[in-house]
Formats: structure tokens, C-alpha cells, sequence
């Protein structure tokens, strides 16, 4: 399909907004996978939560809600880790897997317990357009991407450029080296994963106003987000950002010039055959076996 | 609970089928008289006798009450309680009371198949009443049929597949959706249309439907657009839609989806300059989709607007009962069928399953949607509705600007 101008610059704009929310839960999934070693099942529902969250302070102003959603996502994160993951560690990457599984239905019925299964939406808290000749687009995707943008590449500044950076990045290479040296695992993993689930719950409070808000809303988003972290430079941080972009990249041009439902199976097999011919992509998790087993 | 008055069987009856007429000379005397009481309105129907069961009349009511399609499904329940609170309250079935045993189904044919075979065989029901997506009703036809139990749907589905079958389809058709609203759409903005849908068995059969009355006006189809339930962009398909620049949006996106993409098309400048319409439009739909379809025209059978005292009784008892916002329309429907249960019981005259099932073909009820009854066409066993043509007002109210009347249609089956 041969595209104006403005039709590129569409693809770019929808690029930058898909990708942007999508490199937050990745980012967020990769830190539990780096850190952890968890395959964190629930992060789409984290994503729920927020989007709820959201929904339930729709009558505050919309950066308070936001504040009080991220508050609501590092406490959440805290409980989760300290009163669910912390008694599976030891018990294997078939125990956290189902315990993360678990807390994840555990938060779909609760929210449809307290919500109901009805659709819920909330409004954008800013309606304008930017327009560019005749082309316009939402001031608020721009705004958010821009946000998460700025957001991202502070995390990834902490990370790599910090002391804290250092000895998160330490606790990820090896935990038991980094013990030894003083970095306290419980305090890093609590710390990890309660950041990581503020991150994922802040994820779904930024799209609320552009979807339809229902208990499996995170279902959608938490195969391309487990991709983009797979197919990520091993035990890199900003890996699972670049696999946003990328996985987003492929997604929308193929959107373009495909029906939906043939472009997300195109994406997917291609995404499966990277992972089969690259697969140290996914080896991230087993360096660390390896490690611990020899 | 005011009286009920017996009306005028000249003025309400549509014409009655020879088929009707033979069946009702050969068993049975045409009775018009009593119909019951039922918050002032119900079942008005051709009786044998004055039936009376000698034990309750058993009813298994199978709903997709979690997963994709739970907003539909807890919606049914709601319409279907009030309806079962009030159908008992004015003397039940045979004037025996109506005992309900229900079951979720997660909208997995797997588990409708099981949940029916365990409501016939272990509870012994006497009808099956219920499901949503097509999936369901073809899993729950298959067993009520092969048991020989009356399966009532309360959405219509695809009536084809139904065909040789013991069920009664008690929603609209895609027929009756299809065919006022796309000569309407036509005539106001234009024939160029735009088909979108849900990737599944439903939306295809839907938009068929429409392209075949599309064709009929001299219409053109510029694009014809899938993506799979649980999309959350549409940023790809909106841009493709405003690269085609169609006069209507006809849609058969359904579920979250379809709140989804009405919002992402007010959002990205689509609408409200546009023209969308279709199932997408459905009420139950609406309160999540912030306002982004003010102003749209959709058709359907039921709006809160049609002014009979059935109508206005039940909104009133709808809304106490589950607070205020739209009544979905399978809401409505579940509320009344229970009425063309009750009328084919006794004409029936028996609890006997077969004999109930044929007593369905024909049968009237007064229904929230008209002040005439509606009738089971006995050719397809789909009820006929009186189809209008809304446009949305801001708040939700869906206002009646054109009052079609029922569709014909050929639909038989073999």
C-alpha cells in the first residue's frame, strides 16, 4: 500500500505511543527476570490494577490519582513479594511461575469482585490535538510518551550510572557474590519487585483513558512484553526497551500493511523463530542456573 | 400489581399462518381468554385448557457469567431474575412456580456442553435457558437437542445452524440488524461503506449479511477490516479507515473491543466526524465509551424510550433493582422470554418436552419491546421484532428516530 506523507507520519506517531507503554512493562519485567529470576506471570494484571486504580479516583485531579495509583503499586508490590514470592524462591522456577499465575487470577476476581466484570472507561484528562498541517494526533499519547520516555531513561541513568545502579546491577550478575559484599538480597529483591510492580501498575494508569478497562485487560499486553524481554541483550537493563521498540516496530508496519489478526500471527512466529535462531536471547535466566549448578 | 386487561385479539394479532391455524383446529380450541397477570401485562396465547402442573416447572439457566463476555452474560441474569421474580409472583408456569438451576460457563463450549448434559440428565429441567456467543449456543444446542429439551437462547446467533434442532432463538437476527439500518445509513450519508469487525464466527456472519443489503442499495464496500477479541490499539485500523474515508463505519466490533475502538477513534479525530454504527453501538456498551458515540445511529430491538406501561414498569424495576445507566438490550430480552415459555407450556398443555417445543412455533407473548405481542416464527423459530432506529443522545439515552416495523425475511430452514 503506497502511504502519503502523512500516513508515515502516523505510523511513527502510533510507533512512539505503542512502544513507549509497552518498553514500561518490559522494563518492569525485565528487573523481576534480572533480578529475581522470576517469570512474573501477573505483571498484564499489575497493569489491571492501575487501570483501575485509576478508575476508582476518576473524580480527583488526574496527576493526584496517578501519584496515589504509583503509591497504591509499591505498596501492592511489597505485600506481594514479602507475603507470596519470598516462601518460593527456593522452591524452583515451576513454583514461581504458578505462584505469580496465582496472584494473578487472585487480582483478576478480586477486581471483578469489587468492580464488577462490566467495561469500565475513564476520560482523558487532556482532549486536545497537536496538529502538524493536516496531520493531528492526541495531546495526550504525546504527552505520556514523552513522559515514560524521560521516566525510562532517568531508571536507566540510576542503573548504569549510580551507586544504587551498581549494586542492583551486582545482585542481578551474581546474588550470592553480592551478599557477601553487603548488598542484603531481601532488601534488593523487595526493593526490585515492588519498583518493578509501581512500574507496571503506572503502565496500565497511562493507557486507562485510551482503553476499555475490564479484569483480563492485561492479558493483551503481557505476551508482546514477555517477548520484547526475550529477545533482549542478556541481563541488560535497557535490553527489554530496545525489544519494545523493536517488537512494536515489526508490529506496526506489519498492522499497516496487513489485517490485525494476520499481522499479530506473523509477529508472533516471527518473534518465535528470532528466539529459535537467537536463542541466547532467552538464556538470560539460565546463565544464572548454570552458575549456581556448577 | 395493577389488572390485567385481556386485549383485543383483532388488534393485536398478526396474520396467523395456515400452518397455526391447521395445528390450533387439530388439537386444540383458538382460546384467547385469560392471560395472566404479570405486573399488569403478559402472555397472551392460544390455549388448550387451563393447564395446571402438578409439580414446578424446572428450568436450568446456563450464562457466561466470568470471562470475554461476562458484561453480556451477567446483564442476561440481570433481565432474567426480574423477569423469573415477576413471572412467579403472578403465578408461575401452569400455575405451578418456576424453579431455576443455574450454572456459569466462562463462555467455553466445553463447559456449556457439560453444564447442560448435568441440567438434564442429574437436575431433570424441562427447558434450557440461556448463553451468549454463538459458540455456546451451538455447544448447548447440540445437547438439548439430542436430549429432546427445549433450548431457549435468549440473543439469536446464526439461526441456520439451528435448523433440525429443539432450540428458540430469541434475539433479533443479523437480518433484522442489518437490513432497516443499511438503506438508512445509505440514504443519509452515503453508500460507501466501511465493514470493521471482531475476528470471530459472529462479526463474519454479520457483515455478510450487511454486505448483502449493501449490495441491494447499490453500495460499494471500500475496506473490510478484522482484528482478534482482546485488541487494545486500533491506531493501525483507524488509519487505514481515514485513508479510505468511507460515509459509514459499519462495525461488528463487539465486547471490550468495541469500547476500544470507539474511544481510540475519538481520540485519534475518527469521530464524532464520522459516521459509526452497527452492534458496536450496543447499549451495554455505552457508559464505558465516554460519550465518543454521541450522535450515532444504531438499530435495535429494545430502547428505553418505547412508551408502554410493560415497558416503563420494567425500567423502573430494572433500574431500583440494578441502578441506573442503559438497560442492555439482552437485559430486556431475558426479562419477557420467559412469558413465551409460560404461553407454549400451556398451549402445550404438558410438561412433555416435544410437545412444549412444537408448542413454541406460532406462540405470542407481550414483550417490553412493543404493545403488540411478538411472535416465534414457526418456519425459523426466531422471534420477529419491530426494529428502530436510534440515534445516541449524550447520557445514553437511546432516542427512537425511525420506527421500521418487523423485517421480512425467507429465513428457513433445509
Amino acid at each position: 500500500m503506497a502511504l502519503a506523507m502523512s500516513g508515515w507520519v502516523q505510523i511513527l506517531f502510533d510507533f512512539v505511543w505503542v512502544s513507549a507503554s509497552l518498553a514500561l512493562v518490559a522494563f518492569s519485567l525485565g528487573l523481576i527476570l534480572g533480578e529475581l529470576k522470576i517469570v512474573n506471570i501477573a505483571q498484564g494484571d499489575l497493569m489491571m490494577v492501575g487501570a483501575y486504580s485509576m478508575y476508582a479516583l476518576r473524580d480527583l485531579p488526574f496527576v493526584v490519582a496517578l501519584v496515589v495509583t504509583v503509591v497504591v503499586g509499591l505498596v501492592l508490590g511489597l505485600i506481594l513479594e514479602r507475603g507470596v514470592l519470598r516462601w518460593v524462591y527456593d522452591k524452583g522456577f515451576m513454583a514461581t511461575l504458578l505462584a505469580s499465575w496465582g496472584v494473578g487470577t487472585v487480582l483478576e476476581q478480586g477486581v471483578a469482585a469489587i468492580f464488577t466484570v462490566s467495561q469500565k472507561g475513564i476520560d482523558s484528562p487532556l482532549k486536545g490535538q497537536l496538529t502538524i498541517g493536516d496531520f493531528s494526533y492526541p495531546t495526550y499519547r504525546i504527552v505520556v510518551a514523552l513522559g515514560i520516555v524521560t521516566l525510562l531513561t532517568g531508571l536507566l541513568l540510576l542503573v548504569y550510572r549510580t551507586s544504587i545502579g551498581l549494586r542492583l546491577r551486582a545482585s542481578i550478575d551474581n546474588v550470592e557474590m553480592a551478599a557477601v559484599l553487603g548488598i542484603s538480597p531481601q532488601r534488593m529483591f523487595a526493593t526490585v519487585f515492588s519498583v518493578a510492580t509501581a512500574l507496571a501498575v503506572l503502565a496500565g494508569a497511562l493507557i486507562a483513558p485510551t482503553i476499555a478497562i475490564n479484569p483480563t485487560l492485561g492479558l493483551s499486553f503481557l505476551a508482546p512484553a514477555f517477548f520484547a524481554a526475550l529477545i533482549a541483550k542478556q541481563g541488560s537493563l535497557a535490553g527489554p526497551v530496545v525489544g519494545a521498540m523493536a517488537v512494536e516496530l515489526v508490529f506496526t508496519l506489519l498492522q499497516h500493511w496487513l489485517n490485525v489478526t494476520v499481522a499479530e500471527s506473523t509477529l508472533f512466529g516471527l518473534l518465535a523463530l528470532f528466539i529459535v535462531l537467537k536463542p541466547q536471547g532467552i538464556t538470560w535466566t539460565w546463565k544464572t542456573a548454570r552458575k549456581e549448578t556448577s | 400489581m395493577s389488572e390485567f386487561k385481556t386485549p383485543d385479539w383483532k388488534s393485536l394479532s398478526p396474520p396467523l399462518t395456515r400452518r397455526s391455524v391447521v395445528r390450533g383446529a387439530g388439537g386444540m380450541a383458538l382460546s384467547l381468554a385469560g392471560a395472566g397477570a404479570l405486573g399488569g401485562l403478559i402472555a397472551k396465547s392460544a390455549r388448550a385448557a387451563d393447564f395446571k402442573g402438578t409439580r414446578p416447572y424446572k428450568i436450568g439457566f446456563v450464562a457466561p457469567l466470568t470471562g470475554p463476555v461476562a458484561p453480556e452474560g451477567l446483564s442476561m441474569q440481570n433481565g432474567f431474575d426480574l423477569g423469573l421474580e415477576h413471572l412467579n409472583a403472578a403465578g408461575g408456569i401452569a400455575g405451578q412456580k418456576v424453579e431455576v438451576v443455574k450454572q456459569d460457563t466462562k463462555a467455553d463450549p466445553a463447559v456449556v456442553a457439560t453444564v447442560v448434559k448435568k441440567f438434564i440428565q442429574e437436575e431433570k429441567v424441562d427447558m434450557i435457558v440461556g448463553t451468549i456467543t454463538n459458540d455456546e449456543e451451538d455447544a448447548a444446542g447440540k445437547v438439548g437437542t439430542a436430549a429432546g429439551v427445549p433450548v431457549m437462547f435468549i440473543e439469536a446467533g446464526f439461526w441456520h445452524t439451528f435448523c433440525n434442532s429443539t432450540n428458540v432463538l430469541m434475539g433479533e437476527n443479523s437480518f433484522d440488524l442489518c437490513a432497516p439500518l443499511v438503506p438508512f445509513m445509505a440514504e443519509k450519508f452515503g453508500k460507501k461503506f466501511l465493514l470493521i469487525g471482531s475476528d470471530f464466527s459472529f462479526p463474519h456472519a454479520y457483515l455478510a449479511v450487511a454486505k448483502k443489503y449493501i449490495a441491494d442499495v447499490g453500495g460499494t464496500v471500500v475496506d473490510e477490516l478484522y482484528a482478534p477479541l482482546g485488541t487494545p490499539d486500533w491506531s493501525s485500523s483507524i488509519a487505514k479507515i481515514k485513508a479510505a474515508k468511507p460515509d459509514v463505519i459499519f462495525s461488528g466490533v463487539v465486547g471490550g473491543d468495541a469500547i476500544g475502538f470507539a474511544k481510540q477513534s475519538k481520540d485519534l479525530g475518527l469521530l464524532p466526524g464520522a459516521h459509526l454504527t452497527g452492534v458496536n453501538l450496543q447499549p451495554e456498551f455505552y457508559p464505558a465509551m465516554g460519550g465518543a458515540v454521541d450522535g450515532q445511529f444504531a438499530c435495535v430491538r429494545y430502547s428505553e424510550e418505547i412508551n408502554n406501561p410493560d415497558n416503563v414498569q420494567f425500567k423502573a424495576a430494572y433500574k431500583k433493582k440494578y441502578g441506573e445507566g442503559p438497560i442492555p438490550l439482552v437485559g430486556s430480552t431475558a426479562y419477557y422470554a420467559l412469558r413465551f415459555a409460560k404461553a407454549a407450556v400451556e398451549k402445550a398443555g404438558t410438561y412433555d418436552k416435544k410437545a412444549v417445543f412444537e408448542a413454541f412455533k406460532g406462540i405470542q407473548a407481550m414483550t417490553t419491546v412493543s404493545d403488540k405481542p411478538l411472535t416465534v416464527d414457526p418456519t425459523n423459530l426466531n422471534v420477529g421484532y419491530p426494529m428502530y432506529i436510534c440515534q445516541i443522545q449524550p447520557g445514553g439515552l437511546y432516542k427512537i428516530v425511525k420506527e421500521v416495523g418487523f423485517v421480512k425475511n425467507d429465513l428457513k430452514c433445509g
